[in-house]
């Protein structure tokens, strides 16, 4: 079993490394947009529904934490019962649904900006904003996030599928320590569907409200 | 002066610079961190292994079980929107009090008060009340300046009236600024909890309730051509069920919620699992009215159940590990968990329902959104943070970026 992951994980390292000039994309819109606008287009669109599945299973970590939370009170206040897989549970459903929920909320346009200058931009302004922020912030910050998220003592729980020390507790504990490279991961494929949609819209080759999903977070 | 002072004052201004051309604030603030952190490793004025430990925040925040009670505050107030909640209390008290001089006016900041004691979200009840109760207020003739600013100021009262999630943030920052205070004055160790702010913010809170009543009430006295009576109700009179429902029901969960949080029984996260779980059985029975009978009747039995357990659990011992335990206590103890199944039976028919009704799906994607982008605001001022650290001139800038992120997030 260890076998299996540390080969996945290698191949996982190669597709990272491959998949590097992509981030090059949103540029190359800029510069030439003619012949890769379609690919971008759909490259964006695909990622958008990588985050939305990301959503999912946030919203589903979030109905999970609900139960095992009041679970948790019933047992404790009625039973005088605790349970650390139960307490785990919670834990792990809270941390799921705000790290995984991350990327579909900056689709959605959900991430709090400040509406001082924005509403006096044009939409060619605010999708220069968009791109150069993406570049500047959102890909060094998941950049360090994943590069610090992945350590030895990361490969280490994974190797021996590291548990929680309660003896009572979710054998899982490495799969929570996943949700940390995971949310970076998701959070810089939005991040360059953002760019990409970005250079899009300052090319022209896409509507210029569509930087954003319609109908996501008021 | 200090390469460090210079690169500080350099990045406040950056942040600022960035922060109004409109991007994410969250991601704003930890960028700007992060690439005056890089010119500073660079010139050899940051230490790199501050940056090194930056994912040990998340993790921390990962694992801090007072934030839990923030997604679950959050899927109250999501729910309770969703249950159309609002727009009941807003129609009942309009009815109510709409036949007197600024009568809407003190609908609105009563309706205001009652949802911020109910959801500690902001957004969503300004833009409930103002599609609700503003066209009808400006029907009747009010001033718009009026109408506006009343709806608006008691739109926002979730912000200080507890259960409100900056208070949950700032009780975070607050327990840790307080011991690290109290270790280096050398005082006894003291706790400063999310129910203390709660207990503190309460009475400031309902001041500013009266203020704003006083407000109106001045216009209602001295200025009466802004805020007239409704000239006519095209509505029914308010049946004693429509309050007993509409007004009853969401009072009950406020006081429960809030009575056992400021009581010291229950902590902010165990309160806010029972605020939640309540909110989506009142959402179930409110939007089951055009669905089959026997999903009503399956979540009344739910919410009787969950009460009866509460009440034997007061009561009774009902506790397992006991070594005296009689068969008159198995029975009970039997009896009891008997009804936490049936409990957890009729949530998920409430999900069912809410599912059906199709406010399931946006509800939860909404307090996910709502949830993921008060903590990335966590995250990114978790970066910016300790870049300040131990400077002097920046510590009071940084307690004000430490409480403008939780301010921020509670708008939504």
């Amino acid at each position: 079993m260890a076998e299996f992951f540390l080969t996945l994980g290698t191949v996982l390292k190669w597709l990272g490394f491959l998949s590097g000039p992509l981030f090059l994309l949103p540029l190359l819109v800029l510069v030439r947009p003619k012949p890769i606008a379609p690919i971008a287009s759909a490259l964006a669109d695909g990622l958008d529904r990588v985050s939305e599945a990301a959503l999912k299973a946030a919203m589903a970590a979030g109905v999970l934490m609900l139960f095992a939370q009041i679970a948790v009170v019933l047992a404790r206040y009625v039973f005088g019962l605790s349970f650390s897989w139960l307490s785990e549970l919670v834990t792990y459903g809270f941390a799921a649904m705000f790290l995984l929920a991350s990327a579909a909320t900056l689709r959605d346009d959900g991430h709090v900006r400040v509406d001082i200058l924005r509403p006096r931009l044009s939409a060619r302004g605010r999708a220069m904003v968009e791109l150069a922020g993406t570049y500047v912030f959102i890909f060094p910050i998941c950049i360090l996030i994943f590069w610090a998220a992945i350590s030895p003592s990361f490969v280490r729980s994974w190797a021996n599928f590291e548990a929680s020390r309660e003896s009572d507790g979710l054998p899982l504990l490495f799969l929570f320590r996943t949700l940390v490279p995971a949310f970076a991961a998701l959070l810089m494929a939005q991040g360059l569907s953002q760019a990409l949609k970005a250079a899009l819209v300052l090319r022209g080759e896409r509507e210029e409200d569509s930087l954003h999903r319609q109908g996501g977070v008021a | 002066m200090e390469i460090e002072v210079l690169l500080a004052i350099t990045m406040f201004l950056v942040a600022i610079g960035a922060l109004l051309a409109g991007f994410p604030v969250a991601l704003t603030l930890g960028g700007v961190a992060l690439v005056f952190a890089l010119i500073g490793i660079g010139l050899g004025a940051f230490p790199e292994p501050l940056l090194r430990a930056f994912p040990n925040r998340i993790q921390g925040a990962m694992e801090n079980q007072v934030l839990i009670a923030v997604p679950l505050f959050v899927l109250m107030g999501v729910i309770l929107e969703r249950s159309k909640v609002a727009e009941d209390l807003l129609h009942i008290a309009g009815r109510l009090l709409g036949k007197m001089r600024g009568g809407l006016g003190f609908a609105v900041i009563g309706v205001g008060a009652l949802l911020a004691a109910s959801t500690g979200i902001v957004g969503a009840t300004v833009i409930t009340m103002a599609l609700i109760a503003l066209p009808t207020m400006l029907r009747e003739g009010y001033d718009p300046r009026l109408a506006s600013g009343t709806i608006a100021a008691s739109g926002t009262l979730g912000q200080i009236i507890p259960p409100s999630i900056v208070l949950i943030l700032l009780a975070d920052a607050i327990s840790n600024a307080n011991q690290t205070a109290s270790a280096s004055a050398g005082v006894g160790p003291s706790v400063v909890s999310v129910g203390d702010l709660f207990a503190g913010a309460l009475i400031p809170g309902l001041l500013l309730v009266c203020i704003y009543l006083l407000y109106v009430l001045y216009h209602a006295l001295f200025r009466p051509e802004t805020c007239p009576p409704v000239s006519q109700m095209d509505e029914d009179p308010v049946s004693a069920s429509d309050m007993a429902f509409g007004l009853g029901a969401p009072l009950l969960l406020i006081i429960t919620v809030l009575g056992s949080i400021l009581g010291g029984i229950a902590s902010p996260t165990e309160a806010a699992a029972v605020g939640a779980v309540g909110a989506l059985l009142l959402a179930g029975l409110r939007l089951s009215v055009d669905q089959p009978a026997w999903s009503r009747r399956a979540l009344v039995l739910g919410l009787l159940a969950l009460v009866v357990v509460f009440t034997m659990a007061g009561t009774l011992d009902l506790r397992v590990n006991r070594a005296d335990l009689t068969s008159g206590d198995m029975a009970a103890i039997t009896v009891a968990a008997a009804l936490c199944l049936v409990f957890f039976a009729s949530l998920a028919i409430a999900l069912l329902v809410l599912s059906r009704a199709g406010q399931l799906r946006p509800a939860l994607s909404n307090a996910s959104s709502i949830t993921a982008m008060v903590f990335l605001i966590l995250i990114g001022a978790s970066l910016f943070s300790p870049y300040s650290e131990g400077s002097v001139a920046m510590t009071s800038s940084q307690t004000f970026w430490r409480q403008h992120p939780a301010g921020r997030g509670a708008r939504w």
